[in-house]
């Protein structure tokens, strides 16, 4: 029996198994992908991961963030090595990030971030509530997809919608209270990655009476 | 901010069974997190790259725990099973003859001794060597050690219970 043959048929094992009684607890899996405690105690962490269709995928949650934590280039690193591998680019950017986001664009102005960021075209800075509320952004080549997030002055997500085309109306936005929001689309390329807009002032005004 | 960081882990788990929903799930924890903490008077330049991964890790492990808590109170309908065993389409017959090969070979699986089992599973699961050995924290040399021996160890089983090329030919 060669290895594709006992690949497939693993595979269709662990898919049709009946989920575990006990799964490992959350702090077993991140001890596993942090590579801490014994070395039996993380084998057998493992041993039960890799046969459990519910932990498997919560085991590549927690992996995936330790890597990308890890070093861009994703190569397994160790935990505790991470704060010293930490790329500079990307503190750059978090730091860039947030002095965009608290910095509110003047009217009119077309948000920019990185050269191959997405540019919104509309709404303008300022509607009036209660009418439809269309979000339209410059199409990005190779695009696959794109995400619009309107954010609540306190960072939570209070309409979104993914489409692939480049406007959308989501109903939410239409009910959104008069209020300041920041609204910003994700644009996903092909092969996962992705670019985004700016952040784009939005205040919402009552409509007069 | 979050959303390149978000970016990285997808990219990272893109190679495996990484679930975009329980992804997006966790970014939003992050960005929602690190707004508060800025409402709440944090420095602009406190906020690092080691921030934002702590404020993920922290996020998805609560992710987990809360939806460990809803499981208790499900429960898996006999039809979802049987639904489950039914899905390939190969008729009926061929489907038992495979399903009871794959349930073999799992209890084979079983067998194996525990410091070569994990890294056989990996393995089967499709993870490269270099994976597994990264994970693990060892060498090339004893990965490729521990998981040819283990898959010795699991063929060797098989053939003891007449499982050998010319079963799986008739099955796969």
């Amino acid at each position: 029996m060669n290895d594709e043959q006992l690949k497939a048929l693993y595979g269709d094992a662990v898919r049709e198994a009946a989920p575990a009684s006990a799964c490992v607890p959350p702090e077993q899996l991140l001890a596993l992908v942090r590579k801490e405690g014994t070395e039996e105690s993380r084998l057998a962490t493992l041993d039960h991961v890799m046969a459990c269709p519910r932990c498997l995928p919560e085991f590549e949650l927690l992996r995936s963030i330790e890597q990308a934590g890890g070093g861009a280039d994703g190569r397994a690193k160790s935990g505790r090595n991470w704060h010293w591998y930490a790329p500079v680019a990307l503190a750059a950017s978090i730091l860039l990030a947030v002095a965009v986001v608290r910095r509110t664009p003047p009217p009119g102005d077309v948000a920019r971030g990185d050269a191959d960021s997405v540019v919104l075209h509309a709404p303008g800075v300022s509607v009036t509530s209660g009418q439809p509320l269309s979000f339209a952004w410059r199409p990005v080549p190779g695009a696959t997809g794109y995400r619009m997030e309107v954010l609540a002055s306190d960072g939570s997500v209070v309409a979104s919608a993914e489409t692939t085309d480049t406007m959308v109306t989501p109903d939410a936005a239409r009910q959104l209270p008069a209020g300041t929001y920041n609204w910003w689309v994700r644009a996903s390329l092909s092969g996962g990655a992705s670019v985004r807009s700016s952040v784009r002032l939005l205040e919402i005004r009552a409509r007069s009476q | 901010m979050v959303a390149r960081f978000g970016a990285m882990v997808r990219q990272v788990g893109l190679r495996h069974r990484l679930a975009e929903s329980d992804l997006d799930e966790v970014m939003q924890d992050v960005r929602i997190r690190l707004w508060r903490s800025q409402r709440e008077g944090e420095q602009v330049r406190q906020v690092s790259a080691s921030y934002v991964y702590r404020t993920a890790m922290s996020a998805a492990v609560d992710l987990l725990r809360r939806r460990r808590a809803r499981r208790s109170d499900v429960t898996v309908s006999i039809d979802e099973h049987v639904e489950r065993l039914t899905v390939h389409g190969r008729g009926p017959e061929l489907d038992l003859a495979h399903a009871e090969l794959a349930g073999r070979v799992a209890q084979a699986i079983e067998t194996i001794a525990p410091s070569r089992r994990p890294v056989v599973r990996m393995y089967l699961a499709g993870y490269p060597r270099e994976e597994i050995a990264g994970l693990l924290g060892w060498s090339e040399a004893k990965t490729r050690n521990l998981l040819y021996r283990g898959l010795d160890d699991l063929r060797s089983r098989l053939l003891e219970q007449g499982i050998g090329p010319e079963r799986t030919e008739g099955a796969a």
